[in-house]
């Protein structure tokens, strides 16, 4: 696990080098919130403690392993299920007192649509805005035009391909206009290409400034539009953060400097520095939160004149297969 | 690493809390209508509205039938004319139908409530802040007035055939002979016949509910149907 406020830690001030603060503070308009949500079945516990907050207009990526409590979260999210212990909040109400009113709000697509084989992709659209009191048509034709399915939206469902299906899914998550849409393994199943469509129109979707909470397993399907990423673990949030603090908390810099052992001293005594090393002949320094120019000049109004300075990242692939791996080794 | 301690790019959002469009979840009423769409745009309701109205022929046909072979195969004088004569020359093909209505309402109930569960649509629904319980009481209702439906075809199919039954049989009864007894008695057999559907409807729906299956459902209701057709035939 990464530790919080990180970057809040005090740099001590030598040479007068002082870590950037955190990013300014501003309103926080929480659209998902989960307090503690805990569901078991028996002994077996799917998710556990579960802690979330998803802002407005953010694409946050639910990332986890198969099994590792993803489906479940969301049911809970939905109010399809009932948490054993914790609970849910949209928009700021608990979700358990007012579920009539809070979830017309919100936009899903779970697991696999499950639409009705008979109606074409347009009457599904005109069914499903029935359950919110329904829908004008012309919504509905605007509707399957962002999702791509206006030419073939009179073709009856049991026809469409897997990727139109999932594309009708999330077309019906997006009817009312949700502020909020879940989406819960939109590329399952799906071909490159399909999976391609997919993200382009969840980018889509994100550049309408809707706030989207996206379960995947896979890491590359959400990275290229996620702006948060949260990992859970057997049922567990074992990290969450942005996609580059993500691969910042990788990071270490590599400094080429003429005396290392010398620089390695002076490094060792700033404690926001993880880790100081070694490692032939470059000084290595382990600390994500720090950035280059920083570096740089405490360097040089130490009287050290670097050769390179360089910064190296583990792939987020890495990250998420080694967080997941030292969790599961628990 | 935390998300209060995070957040580098806080994404600054509208702080505006209000639903981009008025929101709510459907009543009873409004998802009534909804399962009547859904119902109206399925062509098994209509196949199965078909079938209804071949039972209703077919039992026409075997009324026709005994009627202009035979002086024995139902009440005597049925089909010398007159209001009782039209009566029977109505209820009768109704009555003999209705069975067959049965085991199709048992269908129609398992298929339209087991799908729901098995094929995980009922999800897509619940998802969306529906009531449970509003929204199968409104699957419900709606399926109630197809049965209406079947009956009132039926009734309608049976008072058309009837007046083709003088060209067959003379005399015959016609819609000509109408009258306020006639009316009330198949009143009778319409509200017979819609209990009928509506009580196999439940135990259709019912069945595939608990097993969550269509194919369990529809199987336990015929099971029950032709269990009952072969008890009647013993005791």
């Amino acid at each position: 696990m990464l530790h919080p406020g990180m970057q809040n830690m005090p740099m001590s001030p030598q040479g007068g080098w002082q870590f950037q603060q955190g990013p300014p503070q501003v309103q926080r308009d929480v659209v998902l919130q989960t307090v503690g949500l805990t569901k078991s079945y028996g002994k077996r516990m799917a998710v556990k403690g579960l802690n979330l907050e998803v802002l407005r207009g953010e694409v946050f990526g639910f990332l986890g392993p198969n099994g590792a409590g993803k489906t479940t979260t969301i049911r809970m999210l939905l109010n399809l299920i009932k948490p054993t212990l914790g609970e849910v909040r949209l928009f700021g109400e608990r979700l358990d007192h007012n579920p009539r009113s809070l979830l017309p709000r919100v936009g899903a697509l779970i697991e696999q649509p499950a639409f009705q084989s008979y109606l074409s992709g347009r009457d599904n659209l005109i069914a499903v805005g029935g359950y919110t009191g329904g829908v004008e048509r012309k919504r509905v034709d605007e509707v399957l035009d962002i999702v791509g399915l206006s030419t073939r939206g009179v073709d009856r469902y049991a026809t469409y391909s897997l990727g139109m299906k999932q594309r009708l899914g999330v077309g019906a998550a997006l009817l009312m206009d949700p502020e909020l849409i879940i989406l819960d393994e939109p590329g399952n199943g799906l071909d490159p290409a399909g999976i391609v469509e997919m993200r382009e129109l969840i980018r889509k979707l994100a550049q309408m400034n809707k706030t989207i909470f996206v379960s995947s397993h896979i890491l590359a399907e959400i990275r290229q539009f996620c702006t948060r990423i949260g990992i859970v673990r057997s049922g567990q949030l074992i990290a969450t953060g942005g996609v580059d603090e993500l691969l910042r908390s990788s990071s270490r810099w590599e400094v080429e400097v003429a005396n290392p052992e010398q620089v390695c001293q002076l490094l060792s005594r700033v404690p926001i520095l993880q880790s100081v090393d070694i490692e032939n002949g470059l000084i290595v320094i382990s600390a994500p939160t720090i950035h280059g120019h920083d570096l740089i000049r405490f360097l040089v109004q130490n009287n050290v004149w670097p050769e390179t300075v360089k910064r190296s990242e583990e792939d987020l692939e890495h990250i998420f297969l080694r967080l997941t791996d030292k969790e599961a080794g628990l | 690493m935390s998300q209060t301690a995070w957040p580098p790019q806080m994404p600054v959002a509208p702080t505006s809390a209000q639903p981009a469009r008025p929101t709510r979840t459907a009543n009873v009423w409004e998802l009534t209508r909804n399962e009547l769409f859904k119902l109206w745009k399925r062509p098994l309701v209509w196949g199965m509205l078909i079938l209804d109205l071949f039972f209703v022929f077919a039992a026409w046909m075997v009324l026709v039938f005994y009627a202009t072979k035979t002086h024995d195969g139902f009440t005597a004088g049925h089909l010398l004319g007159g209001p009782d004569a039209l009566s029977q020359s109505i209820g009768q093909p109704m009555t003999l139908g209705r069975r067959g209505g049965e085991f199709i309402v048992a269908a129609l109930g398992g298929l339209a409530f087991g799908g729901e569960f098995s094929s995980g649509a009922i999800r897509l629904v619940l998802s969306r802040g529906v009531n449970r319980a509003s929204y199968l009481i409104a699957k419900f209702i709606a399926l109630g007035i197809a049965c209406l439906a079947l009956v009132l075809a039926s009734l309608l199919m049976s008072a058309i055939l009837t007046n083709f039954l003088i060209f067959i049989h003379q005399p015959a009864p016609t819609l000509l002979n109408l009258n306020g007894p006639t009316m009330v008695a198949l009143l009778g057999i319409c509200l017979g016949t819609i209990e009928n559907f509506l009580l196999c409807l439940l135990l259709g729906a019912a069945l595939s509910m608990i097993a969550r299956s269509a194919a369990f459902g529809i199987a336990t209701a015929f099971g029950y149907l032709i269990g009952e057709d072969i008890a009647a035939q013993i005791y």
